[in-house]
């Protein structure tokens, strides 16, 4: 299983990766910002994308329509501290599978992306 | 308006949930932040709602922060391990906040100044709310600033 993880943090990158490294995902690329993110998905194949939604360049909301608009079903899962019930709709309109709010516990994104892994 | 308790209580989840830290108000140690070296975190809030998240605390504490989060001690953390961590737990105090106040309300890019011989300005803001908390024996100020009338 192959993943891109999409956050300007270097620290919610590496909390992202130790959590799938937990589940036993290892073959994971790291973008800093939804343009660089979807040159990668371009050029690569990818089973799974987590992204977070306030990037500069390109934030994440944008990489879920670039993603879609060319036909991929790959999942994605937005994490993000946006919360409010609008923008989770905004985020699911767009294309977003699987919606997982800051902060959160470890244990929740495990158990999302143990769902991921264990169907792939 | 968002309440001083429930800044407080963003706090203590964000950095319980990410950082395992458990912050407390302390109001009683407020003048040492003052003219000290510090850290600054800052995310802007637009929208329904013009604002900004500001977090100020000790630089010993960021390298906890950080040192937390990288399991390292706090003297092999790096700079860029502090401004990271800073930036994470600006954008999650004020992502969490920007939550309260009216929507629909867009959250900035944190920006984080470290180092000592600074001052800070928000332009055309005033401060609404203020909480001091200690954490592993550390300050930190969270001020939540609203812009001022007419300000775009």
């Amino acid at each position: 299983m192959k993943v891109l993880v999409v956050d300007d943090s270097g620290v919610m990158r590496k909390i992202i990766i130790r959590s799938l490294n937990a589940v036993g995902v290892i073959d994971i690329v790291e973008a800093g910002d939804g343009q660089e993110a979807f040159s990668l998905f371009k050029s690569e194949s990818f089973d799974l994308v987590l992204t977070d939604w306030n990037m500069p360049v390109r934030n994440g909301l944008e990489l879920v329509t670039d993603i879609r608009s060319t036909g991929s079903k790959v999942p994605i899962m937005m994490v993000t501290t946006e919360a409010q019930k609008t923008q989770v709709i905004t985020a699911i309109q767009a294309g977003v599978t699987d919606y997982l709010t800051k902060p959160f516990e470890n244990d929740t994104l495990r158990k999302k992306l143990d769902k991921y892994v264990s169907v792939s | 308006m968002i309440s001083s308790d429930e800044i407080v209580a963003i706090t203590q989840n964000v950095m319980g949930t990410m950082f395992e830290l458990c912050p407390m108000t302390d109001e009683s140690h407020t003048e040492l932040l003052e003219g000290a070296e510090a850290f600054t975190g800052c995310v802007q809030i637009s929208g329904q709602w013009k604002g900004a998240v500001v977090l100020q605390g000790t630089p010993e504490l960021a390298k906890i922060i950080a040192a937390n989060f990288f399991e390292l001690t706090a003297d092999e953390v790096t700079e860029a391990d502090i401004r990271d961590s800073v930036a994470e737990l600006t954008n999650m105090v004020g992502g969490n906040i920007k939550g309260q106040v009216p929507a629909p309300s867009y959250l900035s890019i944190p920006s984080v100044t470290t180092g000592s011989d600074f001052s800070f300005h928000l332009a055309g803001a005033s401060v609404v709310s203020e909480v001091v908390v200690t954490c592993e024996g550390q300050l930190m100020r969270i001020r939540l600033c609203e812009a001022d009338q007419g300000q775009a």
